[in-house]
């Protein structure tokens, strides 16, 4: 009897320790990632130009589109998967500082371009469930690349942005499926209480310049900035005249000062935020005439001007999504577009007001109140509606 | 042979091998080939020498110098720039594949030339590491750990 339950206990051990050796998919999506990466063949510089028009809707997908993706279609599997994972830790060691490797990046951002080419495939066959899936997947990649630094941030950021693009196009033929467009909108509501902050990218870079910036980080600067082999020795020179631990101390209160005041006017509405922005820029320019220790904060300070006016367009591409369903949604249900624009709606973040609506004889625009200073236009939103 | 032939032979010789120099009798041959002539001389007055009609032109003279000193100031400017092309190249270029992907190059890269940077210095990267495609099946490793010539399918 008692072997009999001992043989049990341990039975019930082993394929319970078998379950969980053999387990798939693993609980760490970069493993998939990284696997993916490693049997990726990447597209060439013509098919990622293809793949661009694919995603504005300049061209439909070719033969040449369908041949980059077959010959992915392992790739393309394994980063589905990887997409359906909860925890993503990409073995980055960040105590390495300025050093820190972020070699997934780069392949990182084109397995989230043939991700979004697959979808336009399943939506051209009309499949467009499937379609939605794999553009939804793109927003779970953004998830994955985290908010450790800012270039992950970006690289994240811009997987949103293309997932909201294919999802725009695709939300015409969709437009009398009521079911589909709430889903998608609880889909998207989900993701969006998940979103990285470009905010917090731009701190955790600060807190790891701040701390990486002695002799040895600053010269690492130098050599890694655009400044010419002359400037560089010059710079070097400069260092090596300079009593160090005190030099470095003045580089770091300095970067620290003008960093904060960043992340201060970062949080400005956006058009304030810009000007502000702008103003620091060029007062860190001229400092860095004067005083060596500002030519450092110089060379590190994030295109945070850029990056303000990126994250604001994303954040307003989806908000313009998410209204758009609603509005579809409403057409569903009264059987007639609304009039005006219902109130509640996600808004224009250029401006911070509820975007401009209008009928027009193929469905309706939304239209923002403020300026995208970047590209000096309004930002504005097409949607048509099929009979 | 006596002295007498030889030099009949050395005549006979001269007078089928070495004719001498040939002098043309212009006179001659105008009075002989006057038709000929007239009609050379016609000819001659109805092309006048191009060459040195255009040379003897003053703007042509001045086009021809101008046109060289162009040239000449066109391919010293090239060579200068050719001259001045690696001083611009930057640092980034020569670090180690594996540091052209840390942290602050990418984010110099980022400020440089935005995503599109940031795509360009990893594929470089990439690159000089010499990483490539592989989709290999384990029938694949085990064909190639069992020291079998890759393709044939021996398991």
């Amino acid at each position: 009897m008692r072997t009999g339950i001992k043989s049990g206990l341990i039975c019930t051990v082993i394929l319970v320790a078998a379950g969980q050796v053999f387990a798939y998919p693993p609980d760490n999506a970069a493993v998939l990632y990284y696997k993916a990466f490693l049997i990726m063949e990447e597209p060439n510089a013509t098919d990622v130009n293809l793949l661009g028009q694919l995603r504005k809707g300049e061209i439909g997908v070719n033969d040449r589109i369908r041949h980059c993706l077959e010959s992915n279609r392992k790739a393309i599997k394994e980063i589905v998967t990887a997409t359906q994972i909860k925890n993503c830790d990409w073995g980055l060691d960040i105590s390495e500082g300025l050093g820190t490797l972020l070699p997934h990046l780069g392949k990182f951002r084109s397995c989230a371009k043939l991700l979004g080419a697959d979808g336009a495939v399943f939506a051209e066959k009309g499949d467009y469930r499937t379609a939605l899936e794999r553009w939804l997947a793109l927003c779970e990649m953004d998830r994955h690349i985290g908010e450790d630094t800012l270039v992950t941030r970006l690289i994240g950021s811009a997987c949103d942005s293309m997932a909201f693009d294919y999802i725009r196009g695709v939300l015409p033929k969709i437009s009398n499926d009521c079911e589909m467009l709430e889903r998608l909108r609880v889909r998207l509501a989900d993701i969006s209480t998940r979103s990285p902050s470009m905010r917090a990218a731009i701190g955790n870079d600060a807190a790891v310049w701040s701390n990486s910036l002695n002799k040895e980080g600053i010269l690492d600067v130098v050599h890694n900035s655009d400044l010419s082999r002359e400037d560089q020795n010059k710079a070097e020179l400069v260092l090596r005249q300079q009593d160090n631990n005190d030099f470095c101390i003045r580089v770091v209160e300095y970067y620290k000062q003008v960093i904060s005041r960043m992340q201060i006017a970062y949080d400005l509405p956006y058009p304030e935020a810009k000007q502000k922005l702008e103003e620091i820029y060029k007062e860190a320019e001229n400092t860095a005439r004067e005083k060596p220790e500002a030519v450092i904060t110089k060379v590190l300070l994030p295109a945070t001007n850029r990056v303000l006016t990126i994250d604001t367009r994303n954040k307003t591409q989806f908000n313009a999504v998410l209204a758009g369903i609603e509005i579809y949604i409403i057409k569903i249900k009264t059987g007639k577009l609304p009039d005006e624009l219902p109130a509640g709606l996600p808004k224009d973040m250029f401006s911070g007001k509820d975007f401009l609506y209008a009928k027009t004889g193929a469905g309706f625009t939304l239209t923002g109140q403020g300026k995208d200073l970047d590209k000096d236009i309004v930002q504005k939103y097409e949607f048509k509606v099929t009979k | 042979m006596n002295e007498r032939n030889e030099k009949w032979l050395d005549e006979q010789l001269k007078k089928t091998i070495d004719s001498g120099k040939v002098k043309f009798d212009s006179e001659q041959w105008k009075q002989k080939y006057s038709a000929e002539y007239q009609e050379l001389i016609s000819r001659a007055a109805r092309h006048p020498n191009v060459q040195r009609f255009l040379w003897v032109r003053p703007l042509v003279r001045v086009a021809a110098v101008i046109a060289i000193v162009a040239f000449v100031i066109l391919l010293t400017h090239r060579q200068s720039d050719k001259r001045v092309e690696p001083t611009v190249v930057t640092f980034v270029e020569d670090r180690s594949p594996a540091m052209m992907m840390s942290r602050l190059s990418l984010m110099l890269a980022y400020n440089r030339g935005g995503l599109d940077a940031v795509d360009e210095q990893s594929k470089k990267a990439f690159k000089l590491l010499g990483q490539k495609n592989t989709n290999v099946s384990i029938g694949e490793l085990l064909n190639d750990k069992n020291g079998k010539q890759p393709g044939k399918k021996d398991l």
